[in-house]
């Protein structure tokens, strides 16, 4: 490896290693602030996988992630599920990541016959379709009123930190590993020109497939992991709208495309709504700041900031941004 | 039979109303290629104004319309000088993205503006419907909703206007050639980003007026914009871009299918309706149920 | 293009400074004064949830606690003196995430005494979970939902009582009404709800109490959230014609309804609302054509005994007139309970507090408040309900008039047209 690998590298781990000792010094609500930000680093990581890589904007990452915690709440409130005692949460999370490759995969079909806008508007609709289901199937989802974790299968957030730093760390080595490997140039012949690469013998619907089925993972499990830890969840806590409006928006944020981008992207969105909503007490609604800084970063940064120009002139993040 | 005839008629009236949330939109997106997603926020904002104008100030409606006409002109001028033109000058994906980004930034912005304003100095209650325009109406024995009538009527002159403008004006020519080659267009020596001013405020003028019948019918919270422009976004698509009569043809077939299933399978499963219904048009004819429009 | 950025990211820079400036010259200071009774809470100030309450909850509660303070405090007898009370609440921004993460640093950060609950049912689910981790005593005001006091917590109660209980006092005044001859002979009844839990539970209550008033439900339609078009719904009761129509929904989908149907030739000899009375821009949304005469229930009133002067002092500071807000007593009766519980604790020990509570008996705004524990509600057995009531309300000439019990009463019911 290069200089400059070891250099990122040992700055990885480094980063790493801090996180790892942080939760004792951390208070119950920063530690849940952590948790809850590698849950969406992992859903934006995995939103990368699509639109960096592979140049589709996909905006129903969410219901991955609504899919993940609805199928671990359901099958934990199942007797049988239940008897199970420790190994209960290792069976529905497996149940949750079947269930989240196979409807991406078959949503793979219809969906990527579909381009730029049209894909997103058709990604959109699963999430709220899902919502529409999640409300309606009463006795399957509990409704409007919701579902509950049996209180012995919660999750304390202090076990939550390190299993979603995991799997971030998971999502973030992934895009990590594609921007380096073969598969991810795949992506990104595929990106860059669909004609071009089906023309060199690249079978798009399976790379694309495979793809999707990919990114669903991780958010599957994640969404897994915030269900133990809530103890509740509700079609607009599980399947809220945001859990898909977001990743994108953190993504683009810090970089699309980058391993390290959606890292910066999160961090920052995460941090703004910390300090607006823990610390300040403004005499106008935080959203308004929150808005017109998406609206500022639109215009000044429009390829978000591991890959504006400005910001590539740093030497550190050159290194960083791959 | 006077039932059937009912739900039909229903139908048509709640297309009246879905195409008069979309129309602007397809309008928009067609000519200038920027994906608004605050188009619902403008059109919450335009009902907004219009009950601020009509119920608390106490105009008469005529003049609430010719307030609201001035004040979003001018907020359109504004709106494609500050986000319109440094987007419109980006490739394809940059453009895309961007546009969303922003007018996502731009949509939050609004409407929480528009709800602190709203509990700070206009009531405490922040949900507004007007109540001007309201009767029954009854042929032969069939009831129909007198207020979605009006909306019905409107968005018929509207469309009728905007189709006339694209085909028959030399503007509207001049808009329906930059959607369908900016580069050419600018290559010939014409100015897209006064054209598309002009046609961004038109959009924007008629979404507020859409917004102000809207309330006539239906109360609106200010944070009803994102669900709105998705329900627009539905419309849309199922039309074809830019294909503007298409709109009312696709809002009708919106509204019946909701209505159908509303009364065949429960009120609940109507949301589920357009959302599969507008999958299943992407999925199979994404130009759109009735084939492009402009482009 | 460059110096354009580049003046633009210092000016942002400055700007975001300044932002924080305040914050940090507000950072708590080292050797704070005496001892305070800390209650900290989230509300749902902005966000999908504010237009129900927004930041007049917010600055509703701390106005109590100035009110409180400007009489010395509460009194505690463990120390012998009267405490002041330091409010802290947040804004969710309308999300059990966020609520959950602020609820955590008052327990652990802030170190609060006891909680106030948040707005709207998943929220104070959510909320309520961090209260009975941490052990400390939680009051919530407009929180009616069975669901949230079934599941055996200790430290959770509740002002309000249980929305499924709404409709026995209207179909109690219903029965009574008619035996007086006061309301036509009214024998069935369809319940139209909207798919949220309160408006459901509200539902819930219309469906299954209609035996009070000796009525038959003929239909029962589950509307979407936020619903707005009503048309296939209006044709069925059209065909089936019941007495009454009893609408489960929230304020402006109600008035969407109220429209179309009265457009749609949907004529009901009694139009129940009940959120049609505590919206106060019902009346506008709907038009006074079709709001006279519809009938609801109202959290508001004018109340007789307890420390009415001082709510309706408190409510005026805040803006609100009439019957705006009218969760506001909610609140009121839920903060006051809680420092009452202190007084008769006479520690600010949670245990001692809550136990208070549990056993707590007083006289309030609209009466005696106690809270029940272990009975039974739609079907589930529910801890920590109170007793606050509805009243059922009828618009007339414009205004809301109280229509029961008698001493609150403000008007004799009217009949539809």
């Amino acid at each position: 490896m290069s200089r400059r690998d070891w250099g990122a590298a040992s700055i990885t781990a480094g980063v790493m290693a801090f996180l790892c000792v942080l939760p004792p010094l951390l208070s119950s609500s920063w530690l849940l602030v952590m948790f809850l930000s590698f849950m969406w680093l992992v859903i934006t990581a995995n939103y990368d996988v699509l639109d960096g890589f592979l140049g589709h904007v996909n905006l129903g990452q969410g219901a991955f992630f609504g899919l993940g915690a609805y199928v671990a709440t359901i099958l934990l409130n199942v007797p049988s599920v239940q008897q199970l005692g420790a190994l209960a949460p290792l069976l529905v999370t497996a149940c949750a990541l079947v269930v989240a490759a196979l409807f991406a995969a078959v949503m793979a079909f219809p969906l990527f016959r579909l381009k730029g806008l049209y894909f997103a508007i058709g990604t959109l609709i699963l999430i709220f379709l899902l919502q529409v289901l999640a409300l309606n199937l009463t006795t399957l989802t509990g409704g409007s009123y919701g579902l509950y974790i049996p209180p012995r299968f919660f999750m304390s957030t202090f076990v939550g930190y390190y299993l979603a730093l995991f799997l971030a760390a998971v999502s973030v080595g992934l895009n990590a590993y594609l921007s380096r490997s073969r598969l991810g140039l795949a992506f990104r012949c595929i990106k860059e020109d669909e004609a071009a690469a089906g023309s060199i013998g690249l079978d798009l619907m399976k790379y694309k497939t495979a793809a999707l089925v990919v990114a669903s993972l991780p958010t599957a499990a994640a969404g897994v992991l915030f269900a133990l830890n809530s103890g509740f969840i509700d079609p607009g806590i599980a399947l809220g709208v945001e859990r898909s409006l977001l990743p994108p928006l953190m993504a683009l944020l810090g970089g699309t495309g980058t391993a390290l981008g959606p890292v910066f992207g999160t961090a920052i969105i995460r941090a703004i709504e910390t300090v607006f909503f823990h610390y300040l007490r403004l005499p106008v609604p935080s959203m308004l700041f929150f808005g017109l800084t998406l609206l500022a970063v639109a215009l000044l940064i429009p390829e978000g900031l591991l890959r504006s120009p400005r910001v590539k002139r740093l030497g550190v993040f050159r290194a960083l941004a791959s | 039979m006077v039932r059937a005839i009912e739900l039909v008629i229903s139908g048509l009236a709640l297309g009246g109303i879905y195409a008069l949330i979309a129309f602007a939109m397809s309008l928009t997106i067609s000519t200038t290629r920027i994906l608004n997603v605050a188009h619902g926020v403008f059109f919450v904002w335009g009902g907004a104004c219009f009950v601020i104008l009509s119920q608390h100030l106490g105009l008469h409606p005529a003049v609430s319309i010719a307030i609201l006409i001035a004040l979003f002109f001018g907020f359109a001028l504004l709106f494609q000088w500050s986000i319109v033109r440094p987007l419109l000058g980006r490739s394809a994906h940059l453009l895309l993205v961007g546009s969303i980004l922003a007018t996502f930034g731009l949509a939050q912005s609004m409407e929480s503006a528009l709800g602190y304003g709203w509990v700070t100095w206009v009531d405490p209650y922040p949900v507004f419907a007007s109540s001007v325009v309201m009767f029954p109406v009854s042929v032969g024995g069939v009831s129909l909703s007198g207020s979605r009538l009006v909306i019905l009527a409107f968005v018929l002159v509207m469309v009728t206007g905007c189709h006339l403008f694209l085909q028959k004006t030399l503007m509207g020519k001049g808009a329906r050639a930059m959607a369908q080659n900016f580069d050419g267009f600018v290559v010939i020596g014409l100015n897209p980003y006064r054209l598309s001013m002009i046609l961004f405020a038109l959009a924007i003028v008629a979404t507020a007026i859409s917004g102000a019948f809207y309330v006539l019918a239906v109360p609106l919270n200010p944070y009803e914009g994102l669900p709105l422009t998705l329900k627009a976004f539905t419309v849309v698509v199922l039309a074809g871009v830019g294909n503007l009569p298409a709109t009312l043809a696709a809002g009708a077939l919106l509204g019946t299918a909701e209505v159908m299933t509303s009364q065949f399978f429960g009120t609940v499963w109507a949301p589920a309706v357009s959302l599969t219904l507008l999958f299943l048009v992407l999925v199979i004819r994404p130009t759109g149920f009735f084939g492009r429009g402009v482009y | 293009m460059r110096m354009r950025s580049r003046k633009l990211g210092i000016g942002v820079t400055v700007v975001i400074g300044a932002v924080l400036l305040p914050w940090l010259a507000t950072s708590p200071r080292v050797g704070a004064q005496a001892r305070e009774i800390k209650i900290g809470g989230t509300m749902a100030v902005t966000g999908a949830f504010s237009v129900e309450w927004g930041p007049r909850a917010r600055t509703f509660m701390e106005e109590w606690a100035k009110m409180v303070n400007d009489r010395g405090g509460v009194f505690v007898r463990e120390v012998n003196a009267k405490l002041p009370i330091k409010m802290i609440v947040y804004d969710d921004g309308s999300s059990a995430d966020r609520a959950v993460e602020l609820y955590e640093r008052l327990a652990t950060t802030d170190k609060v005494d006891f909680f106030t609950g948040p707005a709207s049912s998943p929220i104070t689910i959510k909320a309520s979970t961090v209260a009975e981790k941490y052990g400390i005593p939680m009051v919530t005001a407009e929180a009616n939902s069975p669901a949230i006091f079934a599941r055996g917590f200790k430290w959770l109660v509740g002002a309000d009582r249980p929305a499924p209980q709404w409709a026995e006092d209207y179909y109690t005044m219903v029965k009574a009404l008619m035996d007086a001859g006061a309301m036509p002979r009214l024998k069935t009844v369809a319940v139209i709800q909207e798919n949220t839990p309160h408006t459901m539970d509200v539902g819930w209550g219309g469906i299954n109490r209609a035996n009070i008033a000796g009525l038959t439900v003929v239909a029962t339609e589950t509307v979407p959230p936020g619903a707005s078009d009503f048309s296939a719904v209006i044709g069925k009761l059209k065909a089936l014609n019941p007495d009454l129509v009893y609408v489960a929904t929230w304020a402006g989908t109600a008035a969407a309804f109220a429209k179309q149907a009265f457009e749609l030739g949907l004529r009901a000899k009694e139009l129940h609302i009940p959120h049609s009375t505590i919206a106060e821009k019902f009346y506008a949304m709907a038009g006074g054509t079709i709001a006279e005469g519809i009938t609801g229930t109202t959290h508001e009133a004018h109340f007789t005994k307890g420390d009415k002067d001082a709510y309706f002092a408190l409510r005026k500071k805040v803006g609100l007139e009439g019957f705006d807000a009218g969760w506001t007593s909610l609140r009121f009766i839920a903060l006051e309970a809680l420092a009452k519980a202190i007084e008769q604790a006479g520690s600010l020990d949670r245990a001692k507090v809550m136990a208070a509570l549990r056993g707590l008996h007083y006289e309030t705004l609209h009466g005696e408040l106690a809270f029940s524990f272990g009975v039974e509600v739609a079907g589930k057995k529910v801890d920590g309900v109170g007793n606050k009531k509805v009243f059922p309300a009828q618009w007339q000439n414009g205004k809301i008039e109280v229509l029961w019990p008698s001493e609150l009463a403000t008007a004799k019911y009217r009949p539809r047209q």
